[in-house]
């Protein structure tokens, strides 16, 4: 057993608590990261969730397998414990009212946005636009995406899970998590046009599209 | 090398992801210079996904991994069998705020009964319990109005969750009868 997250969870299952200490230490971050961004960047309650993750750990480590990883096994009791909480309060569907709201507002969705990007290569915003208010329109345009989609892009880009694990944290299949990310990215194109529809440029153009290096298209 | 919109979209997400190998992202590249239309929309998505970095994260709370601990400390005295060495208030299933609302039931039902003792005789007074409740604002909402004799025993038989769920007026009725 060469994963060191393995060996915590063997030593925690025989009765070593002090194991269960360095796996809270180790994942309190990402299970709060990934309670906050699930759940909606500005629900209440998000660490009581994460709390109750941690609870739920230690009551069923026994449940826990060494074939499968630790990480991943914690993530999967990170949904599921966020999911009882969406259906506990019933919130979802105001959370994501509210989110899209946010996103839209009264500028409308698509197309005519002021703030369009004047420089084709850039990849932020541009135009004085605070990183703040480009931050709150990101964290919106996430909060507003539907439960799953929004949930496969939080595990696959924030928590950089391999399509696979992702899979296994929800309960689905790599195709399926292809699919939430690919209409996750057509909505938050969308819920983004002002910062995203500027003229992407050609392939034989100057600007961006004209690279063709791994981290650019 | 061809693909329908479909299987450009998937793989569009696939290298956006940095998933695909380096010869697949080349072969990518290669075809989508030769589909202008298309290569707009992958800017736009490459756009859009870079954006989601904009979304930082927060720290951990202070103290967020002592009050897990402590959290799962208590779990431990709940269940180990510490009755005999603490107050019997708590080791009570679900802790402090169980026996809190246990407590102010055990008021509740006895200010009923006060009331029930005092208002009946001559004129049969049918207890009201108004007066009773208002003297326990302690109480949570969603029990005052489910709270029974029988539901005394039903409380305090409750797991966790159920007496979450409870307090948050999730759960029908006490009695799991539905009403």
């Amino acid at each position: 057993m060469a994963d060191p997250d393995q060996r915590l969870m063997e030593r925690f299952q025989n009765g070593d608590d002090s194991a269960f200490e360095v796996l809270v230490h180790k994942f309190q971050a990402p299970v709060l990261s990934l309670c906050r961004r699930y759940l909606g960047s500005k629900s209440p309650g998000i660490e009581d969730v994460a709390q109750e993750v941690f609870l739920r750990i230690y009551r069923s480590k026994h449940t826990y397998e060494p074939k499968a990883k630790v990480g991943t096994w914690i993530y999967r009791i990170t949904v599921n414990t966020c999911l009882n909480e969406i259906r506990r309060l019933g919130a979802d569907k105001n959370r994501r009212v509210a989110g899209f709201s946010a996103v839209f507002g009264d500028a409308g969705g698509e197309g005519e946005g002021s703030a369009v990007l004047s420089d084709p290569g850039a990849t932020t915003p541009a135009h004085g636009l605070e990183e703040r208010e480009v931050e709150g329109r990101v964290r919106a345009a996430v909060d507003a995406l539907p439960e799953q989609q929004r949930l496969a892009v939080v595990l696959t880009r924030y928590h950089e899970l391999p399509y696979e694990d992702a899979a296994a944290a929800m309960g689905t299949t790599v195709p399926a998590i292809k699919s939430l990310l690919t209409r996750a990215r057509e909505h938050l194109r969308r819920g983004l046009s002002p910062y995203v529809d500027g003229d992407a440029g050609e392939p034989s153009g100057s600007s961006s599209a004209g690279r063709s290096d791994d981290d650019d298209l | 090398m061809t693909f329908d919109r479909d299987v450009f979209r998937e793989r569009l997400t696939e290298y956006l992801d940095d998933r695909l190998s380096a010869e697949d992202a080349q072969a990518f590249l290669a075809w989508l210079e030769r589909h202008p239309d298309l290569w707009k929309e992958a800017e736009s998505a490459r756009r859009a996904w870079a954006l989601l970095g904009h979304y930082r994260d927060e720290p951990v709370p202070e103290g967020f991994s002592d009050r897990v601990l402590a959290r799962v400390a208590a779990g431990r005295a709940d269940h180990g069998g510490a009755a005999a060495t603490r107050p019997a208030w708590r080791v009570l299933p679900g802790g402090r705020r169980r026996a809190v609302a246990v407590a102010a039931a055990v008021v509740l039902a006895l200010g009923a009964g006060v009331l029930w003792g005092r208002r009946s005789g001559p004129t049969d007074a049918t207890p009201t319990g108004p007066d009773a409740l208002a003297a326990l604002d302690a109480v949570p909402a969603t029990l005052l109005d489910r709270l029974d004799a029988d539901s005394l025993v039903q409380l305090a038989s409750l797991s966790d969750e159920e007496f979450d769920l409870l307090l948050a007026g999730d759960t029908p009725s006490l009695s799991g009868e539905g009403g």
